[in-house]
């Protein structure tokens, strides 16, 4: 793409406003859906809560709909604990214990940190097959209880470690996740910024060879093709599959390295109770219904996608890119607030 | 995409709905605290702190004492456990200690706690600890005191009975009146019936989740 050398800065400037107003429009949102919601916005005390097992999950919601989804929460958290005990002297519990993980994993994704926004984003912003998505959705899921399993495992099974040792590890791995999430958010933003400022000459007028630099990879290539008729069939697949399979690799460890802290104190109080391999199962049990959750909320995001695309007027129309260029650069942006939110208010 | 199983990805679809935002920022707790605590009166009958004595649950109790040497009966003595318990104390400041109290309406500050000690009976995990008043204030009308942890992580609930909330060193005829938050699930509850009804009778829109005691002395 003949890229004149003045227009390079140019073009840079132009894509971090097209960033920045992703962000600012995305957060304004956020801010007016969690509102509704019941969220509450009393200020937060900074720190590391001192009961804490090194993973942040606070802010419990008092009223409206979150309101009642923390108290779900809740009472399936208890009760598995008590089922683990009853396990001892009942064995048959044991079914009751698989189906509580289950429904408390769906449950408990609704809370932070399981990587709903990452995947539903990823897949919502870089045009993979919804199958994918759900493949991710498993992937993470699946990681999170691994990492749990094995940060229970060696530290208190083979080292046994105290639990402000367990504590200061899994708020390191949690500090790890938000790192990944950001670089993941901010990775895609700027590749979205690209395509759709790659879009917006082609509506003024016939060049379609925007003054983006061609930074993204295969994307670009693509875009090479369709530049003329400006409609960039965006469901081509991906030039280069390799670059396209470690993104998805990227996203599925940035959703899936932060352990759930319910599993962690689970799989804690089945090892107290010398049952570890039967909370190693109900925390990849939790995954499977973790897995559900997320993955439904991908299939939401992309199904909302394709009937704004639909409402556009079909897929190929000049409106219809930028809306998808549009719906693909809030997604961007969401995830990339999301970590820098993360990140800049972790204890 | 696979459009051909509808009524699966609505059913999905459906569940996914129902568990909210995709930056869901609620969370729910996941440690539950019975609280006893004394409201102390020094010798010129001031109100001059607080003496809690705060009951982890049994999967919380686990976590806190895993790695640290027991004896044969399970048993974790006060000097094992007195790292923790200055670790636990200390850190707590940040949130205040849970602790609001109010005297005549006028919020009160904390100053450091001492005579911090855990011990650990039967699976649970308990903190004792003094909190005293910045400056021990005498009380006209009432004292409120309140507790909770604002970001819900802890469940805090006043244990069962009038003795929740004691009066120490005191004027006699105090009277204490105490408020328990709605939402209160007992801890170890066993597989039963009670689940389900509980569950209906959790569904409260409404959760508070504070714990009150209004200390009125002649």
């Amino acid at each position: 793409m003949p890229i004149s050398p003045l227009s390079k800065p140019h073009a840079l400037l132009q894509r971090l406003l097209v960033m920045a107003l992703a962000l600012l429009g995305i957060g304004v949102l956020l801010y007016g859906a969690m509102t509704l919601l019941g969220a509450d916005s009393a200020p937060q005390p900074s720190g590391r809560h001192p009961f804490g097992t090194g993973i942040t999950e606070s802010g419990g919601a008092s009223h409206g709909l979150l309101g009642l989804i923390s108290d779900w929460q809740s009472l399936f958290s208890r009760q598995i604990t008590a089922t683990l005990k009853e396990i001892t002297h009942n064995p048959q519990a044991t079914v009751w214990l698989l189906v509580l993980s289950f429904v408390y994993g769906v449950v408990h994704a609704a809370g932070p940190g399981h990587g709903k926004a990452v995947i539903a984003a990823y897949i919502l912003a870089s045009e993979r097959a919804l199958q994918r998505g759900l493949i991710m959705a498993v992937a993470a899921a699946l990681l999170q209880a691994l990492v749990a399993i094995l940060l229970v495992t060696i530290l208190a099974v083979v080292l046994r470690v105290t639990s402000s040792s367990m504590t200061l590890m899994a708020n390191h791995i949690e500090r790890l996740s938000f790192f990944a999430v950001t670089a993941v958010g901010l990775a895609l933003l700027w590749k979205k910024s690209g395509h759709f400022l790659a879009l917006l000459p082609a509506q003024k007028n016939d060049t379609a060879h925007g003054v983006t630099p061609s930074h993204s990879h295969s994307h670009s290539h693509s875009h090479a093709h369709a530049g003329d008729d400006a409609c960039c069939h965006n469901h081509a697949p991906m030039a280069d599959d390799s670059a396209s399979m470690r993104d998805m690799g990227m996203a599925v460890f940035a959703a899936g390295i932060r352990p759930c802290s319910g599993a962690i104190l689970v799989l804690v109080f089945a090892l107290s109770q010398k049952m570890l391999p039967l909370g190693i199962i109900a925390a990849l049990v939790m995954a499977a219904g973790t897995a559900l959750t997320t993955g439904g909320l991908a299939t939401m995001a992309v199904l909302a996608k394709n009937m704004a695309l639909k409402w556009g007027g079909g897929i190929d129309t000049p409106q219809s890119a930028l809306l998808l260029r549009g719906i693909e650069i809030l997604a961007a942006a969401l995830v990339s607030l999301l970590g820098l939110t993360l990140l800049i208010t972790a204890p | 995409m696979p459009w051909n199983c509808k009524k699966l990805c609505f059913l999905w679809l459906i569940m996914a709905a129902l568990s909210g935002l995709i930056t869901g920022v609620q969370a729910h707790p996941h440690v539950w605290v019975k609280a006893q605590s004394e409201v102390l009166f020094n010798s010129e009958g001031a109100v001059s702190g607080l003496r809690h004595h705060w009951q982890f649950d049994v999967a919380y109790s686990s976590y806190a004492v895993q790695g640290l040497p027991t004896d044969k009966q399970g048993h974790i003595s006060s000097q094992t456990l007195a790292p923790l318990a200055e670790e636990n104390t200390t850190s707590l400041v940040e949130f205040d200690y849970f602790s609001r109290v109010r005297i005549d309406g006028k919020a009160q500050a904390f100053g450091k706690p001492f005579d911090y000690t855990m011990s650990y009976e039967n699976g649970f995990l308990t903190l004792h600890f003094t909190l005293p008043l910045k400056n021990p204030t005498k009380l006209n009308r009432s004292t409120v005191f309140e507790l909770y942890d604002p970001t819900y992580f802890v469940a805090f609930t006043f244990v069962e009975g009038v003795k929740a909330v004691q009066v120490s060193g005191g004027p006699n005829g105090c009277l204490v009146n105490l408020t328990r938050p709605k939402t209160d699930i007992p801890a170890g509850q066993s597989l039963s019936e009670n689940v389900f009804q509980s569950l209906s009778a959790q569904s409260g829109f409404n959760t508070q989740f504070t714990n009150r005691a209004l200390i009125a002395c002649p």
